[in-house]
């Protein structure tokens, strides 16, 4: 919202108080100022100066010496390269010490020889326009002197208001003058709307309102109007916030409506069809072409200002194409109404038009003050003719109709709101309030106080103030007048019982510091995907990471899915950083996967290793896990290596990041919280598609999938332009489960050995497909175990000397007592059954 | 030759052979002296079985030189060797010195975390400080809880503060587009006393130079009986001296959020400037932080308070310009790049 301040002063008095003043005042009430903006890009040190004299400068042809007047006792001597610069003109001197738009200082100076004291200045130096067709030439005769910007209407400030959604009241001057009034302690200088040649009549116009979603229907005839250029000022006022200026019924229009806050139309009285208004709601599908000429088809619950034929108006959002006013028209009927604000939003809304007055319409105008409006109307017209044919027009008198139609159906009750004073006094630790001080402060605001009982005070709220509805509002207008730091500062006294804390926030954030300790950068993507991405990470249809939530309205139409994996925000952030040549980033990130799983239940049966998704995160409040049609957000952790591991340098080849390192990684990250009964197992085809099916795993704890790891699929790569042969690496936890597992935690081995272990080492040949983990939890059982402490694989190896199909796996074997420190004999046998054991087992044979 | 004569000469080479390990000064050449002396084929153990072929007459005067020679050698010897230890050390130390300034490389390097985590991490702990307890809530809700719970009611020219994210669902569903729709979380499942903070993300249908479709707020609450407006300002004071400095100052200002009465905007001082006024803070000497006020009586009875025995404030704002704020980040939308070198820039803990 702008305001004027000149304008606010035809309501304020505000002699000596500063524009910073005002500004400050206003943002302390909460009519918070945004932007102050001058009108002029320069000061009062740009003055009127006539040429009294202008000859031909002695050494340039194009150049004029010229005496300028400039009210002072002497005349200037300005040099001027301007072809119009001649005797007898207004033109507007920049004097000595002026800056000027773009930094430009005028000086003394010395043009070609001839001294030169100021400058006079074209529209374009005085940033008034980009035309620059000579210097200005002043119209009217003001005094010599006199600052430019009084002339041109200049001098005046604007400032950039947030009027917030509750304050509809403050979308006027009126409006805002009257809150600094009250701030202020300054009588309100209302606007007066009487009309002073009473003539003509508006009684052959008929209103009927045929919904409730008009509460007020006001119609006033004038006769006698031409759609002329409007006096200076009215264009200035217009202007100075930010309309444009079209003809004399237009812009008082627009000033009535900026001045009283209440959108008026106009309507040609010739387009009026029996001079009938009907306001009815639209029919389903009724089509009607706004004054913008756009078609707007229609809903029911629109309403519709008609006449006895078809609708001439979208009511409290725009007037329509057939009824506005020409360069002919020469009656108008105007229209001053009250229309439902909730109708006016759903119809602006989905129309997509945001004119001024449904802004106006949809935060609430002022029921009661229609008829004052429309006359308003009348009395600016009226005086803007008397001035335009003062000052030489000839216009012919407006005829306007002394009296009024005035649909006004249900009168709103009068709205009463107690305020206990005492609860005021303690709600705002205000003790030293009064209720006298309270009763001053609502009649400055034009709230009558109409009871009084002890602690009691009730108001009567005028119509304009419908944000004040309760006890409460009323707290706010004592508190916002008296200022907020009249408040004290005071920390509030409670118990120390505390709110039961989920163990998750708090694991989130020790997640969020290991995994960075392991040595990723923690990255933030926005959780939207395209229509390809899910066919991009190769995920087939019924797939549980699917998306399934869509948006409505995407900022970006490949931004329409919200995703399920983090997985594609991390591959796009290392093709993005490839793009910009880094090469080898380790990335996490943490967020959210979401999840439709009422309209689409997750599939068990052909993902049996996904049954956890679906459930209603720890996240949510105990009551929202119960409520239906609730989506799933899942917690992920998720990181991206890219290649290399390690780049070449001084010391080390390049190393390539491969799927043991990210395991490592992973396996240690668990190890942090206690969950060191992990399995990593290979993932069944296409398990989780954009991994590499012969590279990727499923991270397995009490029996459970808490997360996957691998190889991007070097189809995926190529989908996001990586390069498939040095494919990334992803890994992908579920937070909750990962926090499930670690407060389960196994026992803890307390004793400690205190003998030295024997160690020694057996190398078999095996079958390539026999995995470590088999071997491993073979070992584990072997039922001769006595000493057998740790195992360990140190080699494996195929290839020279190895038949086909099958690999050597050497393997370490320690052997430890906590009774005494074992004798060779102790060691040598248990190592000979175990490697009867394990040759057995595996059908190897021993290397 | 007699034993005595071998002994002598073996003696003498001794002193030789031991003068050349000294001379090399290795505890190898120790180690070979040893075993080229004391060893199973050493020179001594050859001495002591030609003891054997000495007749028994003059077998305990020879084998009182070998014996002395044995020990004089093996003295040596371990003499030797623990000049060895030291002369080890002194390779050790002698070793050509490192150019400490060779970089490493980064198999060991440490990751960092996300100026806005590491920001969110310390306001946190500024506020359990305080009391609070964190809750987290859902990023897509239902419109009750992110609107017309929190006096937001539909139609309402309030919702154009926000655009709003709306899910194809059937029960018209929408990306939070604040944290407060916590506190209707939180107020349906607990009883006051509470203290509450809520940090998470949030999104809005708004995207240019400074705004993202999705940022991160931290919302906080008390309610209690008695809570004041006196007590607002003083914890929004409280903490925002903790986070900024407690020689700023603040200041609330009126302002209008639908689930607040009477609401607040809340600043603090510039800290460029220290309030005279610069670019930072657009000439106001003031940078605006969040918003706050006192809960609507109708927010309590939507969620089933009693808004005649309860009171309570709550205040928000968001974390991404506070974060850009302390580490003076030029571009809210480097934030979200996932730019590799740009990220690691920040530390791992905050402070």
């Amino acid at each position: 919202m702008q305001i004027s301040i000149n304008w606010l002063k035809d309501y304020i008095n505000l002699d000596g108080i500063s524009v910073e003043q005002i500004s400050a005042t206003l943002t302390d009430i909460g009519l918070e100022v945004e932007a102050v903006q001058k009108s002029a890009a320069f000061g009062d040190t740009v003055v009127v100066g006539r040429i009294i004299d202008a000859v031909k400068h002695p050494n340039a042809d194009t150049l004029r010496v010229c005496k300028v007047d400039v009210g002072k006792p002497e005349p200037l001597q300005i040099v001027c390269g301007a072809p119009n610069a001649r005797i007898g003109i207004d033109a507007c001197v920049a004097l000595v010490g002026t800056s000027l738009p773009g930094d430009f200082k005028i000086k003394e100076a010395k043009i070609r020889g001839e001294e030169s004291f100021g400058m006079m200045c074209s529209a374009k130096e005085l940033g008034l326009s980009e035309g620059h067709d000579g210097i200005i030439e002043l119209q009217t005769n003001y005094k010599p002197g006199t600052p430019v910007i009084k002339v041109l209407g200049l001098d005046d400030v604007t400032l950039t208001l947030n009027v917030t959604p509750n304050r509809a009241d403050c979308l006027g001057h009126v409006g805002v003058a009257r809150d600094l009034c009250a701030r202020l302690g300054k009588p309100l200088k209302m606007p007066t709307a009487v009309v002073k040649s009473p003539n003509g009549s508006s009684k052959d116009i008929k209103v009927d309102i045929n919904t409730d979603r008009c509460g007020r229907f006001t119609a006033l005839a004038i006769k006698n109007i031409r759609p002329v250029k409007s006096p200076a000022w009215l264009k200035q006022r217009v202007e100075a916030v930010g309309m444009r200026s079209i003809n004399l019924i237009v812009d008082v229009t627009n000033y009535v409506m900026l001045e009283l806050n209440h959108p008026i139309h106009a309507y040609d009285e010739r387009d009026v069809k029996g001079r009938h208004f009907i306001v009815r709601e639209a029919k389903e599908g009724e089509v009607f072409t706004t004054l913008d000429n756009a078609e707007r088809k229609l809903k029911s619950g629109d309403i519709l200002i008609c006449d006895a034929q078809r609708p001439i108006g979208l009511a409290g959002i725009m007037g329509g194409l057939n009824s506005e006013i020409k360069e002919d028209t020469t009656g108008l009927i105007l229209e001053v109404a009250w229309f439902d604000p909730h109708s006016v939003r759903a119809t602006s809304r989905r129309l997509g038009i945001h004119s001024e007055a449904s802004h106006r319409f949809e935060r609430g105008v002022d029921m009661k003050n229609a008829d004052m409006v429309a006359r308003r109307f009348a009395e600016v017209l009226q005086n803007c003719v008397t001035e335009l044919n003062a000052a030489g027009g000839s216009l012919p008198t407006p005829e306007i109709a002394g009296d009024l139609v005035d649909n006004f159906p249900v009168k709103p009750q009068p709205r009463l709101i107690a305020l206990r004073v005492s609860h005021a006094k303690n709600f705002l630790a205000s003790p030293h309030l009064t209720s006298d001080q309270i009763k001053k402060m609502f009649e400055s605001l034009q709230i009558k106080l109409v009871d009084q009982a002890q602690d009691r005070m009730v108001f009567d709220i005028p119509s304009w103030r419908i944000d004040i509805e309760r006890e409460c509002d009323l707290i706010e207008e004592i508190g916002r007048l008296q200022g907020y730091d009249k408040v004290p500062y005071e920390l509030p006294k409670m118990s120390l019982e505390p709110t039961a804390e989920d163990s998750l926030v708090d694991f989130i954030e020790s997640a969020r510091t290991e995994m960075a300790a392991r040595g990723l950068r923690e990255t933030i993507s926005f959780p939207f995907w395209s229509d390809d991405d899910a066919k991009r990470l190769r995920l087939p249809d019924g797939h549980p990471l699917v998306p399934s939530l869509k948006l409505a309205n995407p900022i970006a139409e490949d931004q329409r899915w919200m995703h399920t994996t983090l997985a594609c925000a991390l591959i796009k952030a290392v093709q993005n950083n490839n793009r910009h040549g880094v090469k080898g980033a380790r990335l996490f990130e943490m967020g959210r996967g979401y999840f439709d799983f009422n309209a689409k239940p997750l599939n068990r049966t052909a993902f049996s290793l996904f049954k956890s998704l679906d459930r209603k995160g720890r996240h949510l409040s105990l009551r929202a896990r119960e409520e239906k049609n609730r989506p799933t957000e899942r917690h992920w952790i998720a990181g991206i290596i890219d290649q290399p591991w390690v780049h070449k340098s001084w010391n080390t080849p390049e190393v390539p990041a491969s799927f043991f390192q990210v395991k490592s990684l992973v396996l240690s990250w668990l190890k942090g919280f206690g969950v060191t009964d992990v399995q990593i197992n290979r993932i069944e085809k296409d398990a989780v598609p954009f991994l590499h099916p012969g590279a990727s795993a499923y991270v397995f704890a009490k029996g459970q999938v808490i997360g996957w790891l691998g190889e991007l699929h070097p189809e995926v790569t190529l989908a996001y332009d990586l390069e498939p042969t040095k494919a990334p690496l992803l890994f992908e936890l579920d937070l909750e489960s990962v926090l499930d597992a670690s407060s389960k935690r196994a026992k803890i081995q307390t004793e400690s050995y205190k003998f030295p272990p024997s160690t020694r080492d057996l190398a078999l040949l095996v079958d390539t497909d026999l995995s470590h983990d088999a071997m491993a939890s073979a070992i584990a059982k072997f039922p001769q175990k006595r000493y057998l402490h740790e195992w360990r694989i140190f080699d494996v190896f195929q290839g020279a000397n190895i038949p086909k199909g099958k690999k050597s796996v050497a393997w370490s074997f320690s052997f430890r007592s906590l009774e005494k420190t074992l004798t060779d004999q102790d060691v040598e046998g248990e190592f000979k059954n175990l490697t009867g054991y394990l040759t057995t087992t595996f059908k190897a044979e021993q290397r | 030759m007699s034993l005595l004569e071998k002994s002598e000469i073996v003696k003498k080479e001794f002193e030789g052979d031991r003068a050349k390990a000294v001379a090399e000064a290795k505890p190898e050449a120790v180690e070979s002296l040893r075993l080229a002396y004391l060893g199973r084929k050493g020179k001594v153990t050859a001495l002591m079985e030609d003891l054997r072929n000495v007749s028994k007459e003059d077998r305990p005067a020879a084998g009182k030189a070998v014996n002395a020679i044995r020990q004089a050698i093996e003295g040596s010897i371990d003499e030797l060797k623990s000049q060895a230890r030291s002369w080890e050390l002194t390779a050790i130390l002698n070793r050509e010195p490192l150019d400490v300034t060779l970089p490493v490389g980064e198999g060991q390097q440490m990751g960092s975390i996300h100026p806005v985590s590491l920001m969110r991490q310390q306001l946190i702990k500024v506020f359990r400080s305080l009391g609070f307890t964190v809750v987290d809530g859902p990023e897509i809700d239902f419109d009750f809880f992110n609107f017309s719970a929190l006096n937001i009611p539909d139609h309402h020219p309030a919702r154009d503060m926000q655009d709003t994210f709306y899910v194809d669902t059937p029960e018209k569903m929408l990306l939070r587009t604040q944290t407060s729709n916590i506190q209707i979380h939180t107020m349906l499942n607990e009883r006051p006393p509470l203290r509450i903070i809520a940090p998470g993300r949030v999104f809005r249908c708004d995207s240019d130079m400074t705004h993202t479709p999705m940022f991160h707020q931290i919302e906080g609450f008390v309610v209690d009986e008695n809570i004041t407006f006196a007590h607002l300002k003083g914890t929004v004071d409280t903490f925002l001296k903790a986070i900024f400095g407690s020689t700023l100052k603040t200041r609330l200002r009126p302002s209008f959020f639908p689930f607040v009465e009477p609401g607040a905007e809340f600043d603090v001082e510039c800290g460029v400037c220290k309030g005279k006024g610069c670019r930072t803070c657009k000439d106001t000497g003031w940078i605006e932080i969040g918003g706050c006020g006192m809960i609507h009586p109708n927010v309590f009875e939507a969620v089933g308070y009693d808004s005649s025995r309860y009171s309570g404030f709550a205040f928000g704002f968001g974390i991404d310009r506070i974060a850009m704020n302390r580490f003076a980040l030029p571009d809210l939308r480097q934030l979200f790049e996932g730019d590799y070198e740009f990220l690691g820039h920040f530390p791992l803990h905050s402070n």
